[in-house]
């Protein structure tokens, strides 16, 4: 998608793009949003992951595929401990529903909301216990949605 | 040769994985790097539906014949554009195929590409 850009600017967590439908779109850790163009958009999208904003230093994240094509993302992101994020861990669960591309369930802790999650458009601060339950609420809530004819 | 892993992985383990890197991120432990090479799949059978014969068939023809276009590799594997278009946009998605805009005058023309030469299929037991 950005090969080019990532070459020029270095790894960025918000990149812009064209969809296929021609309009321009923001994928950066909450998804892809589809954004009016503004001047010189390349310049305003672009938001380094080093630095305090929580950058991310090493990334690991899992891609699954259920039997219905929906896709599950899984990532954590090691990032400077600071403040704002005080474990050092940044993350982002997302369950995909084939063939669209903004999550239908989203769990994520980025700055400055802390843990939270999005079903749909609606959003919800999250109560962390532990990473263990916090994975599985996400599941358990995931697979519904993916049981779930739409 | 460059090889795409399909893994067979339960959410379960997926899960698991999730929350020991979490608690070695947490605690300043060194965590592995995921191969970036690899897609995994929930089941056998999510595997086999996201690889059907006309996805399998659509890679091969951009490997060997090199279409110019998405136009052009609908033609060569005789199926409608529309479909073709949506497989290649999964198969993308997931890293398996790659589309490079080349600009023709005034046509932008989608010319796809393979990024693997084969899939190995990982089941742990």
């Amino acid at each position: 998608m950005s090969a080019a850009l990532n070459w020029l600017f270095g790894e960025i967590s918000i990149v812009c793009y064209t969809t296929e439908r021609g309009e321009t779109a923001l994928f950066g850790p909450e998804g892809v949003f589809p954004i009016p163009l503004l001047g010189n958009a390349r310049t305003w999208c672009m938001m380094p992951r080093k630095g305090t904003k929580g950058g991310a230093g090493q990334t690991n994240s899992a891609a699954e595929v259920d039997e219905r094509e929906n896709l599950y993302e899984i990532v954590i992101w090691k990032v400077d401990r600071s403040t704002l994020y005080p474990e050092a861990v940044r993350y982002r669960l997302a369950f995909i529903r084939s063939g669209e591309q903004r999550p239908a369930l989203l769990y994520d802790n980025h700055h400055p909301k802390g843990h939270h999650r999005h079903v749909g458009t609606y959003e919800e601060p999250y109560s962390f216990v532990t990473a263990r339950q916090l994975v599985a609420d996400f599941l358990a809530q995931a697979t519904v949605l993916a049981g779930e004819v739409k | 040769m460059k090889t795409v892993t399909f893994s067979i992985r339960p959410l379960n383990e997926v899960a698991d994985d999730f929350a020991k890197t979490y608690d070695a991120v947490r605690t300043g432990r060194r965590i592995s790097k995921a191969s970036r090479d690899e897609v995994g799949f929930t089941s056998i059978e999510a595997a086999r539906n996201f690889l059907t014969r006309e996805r399998l068939s659509l890679m091969r023809t951009i490997r060997t014949r090199h279409p110019g276009s998405l136009y052009e590799l609908a033609k060569m594997v005789n199926r409608d554009f529309k479909n073709v278009q949506e497989d290649i946009r999964i198969l993308e998605r997931h890293g398996l195929v790659r589309i490079s805009k080349e600009s023709h005058g005034k046509r932008t023309v989608k010319v796809p590409q393979v990024l693997f030469d084969e899939i190995a299929l990982k089941i742990a037991i």
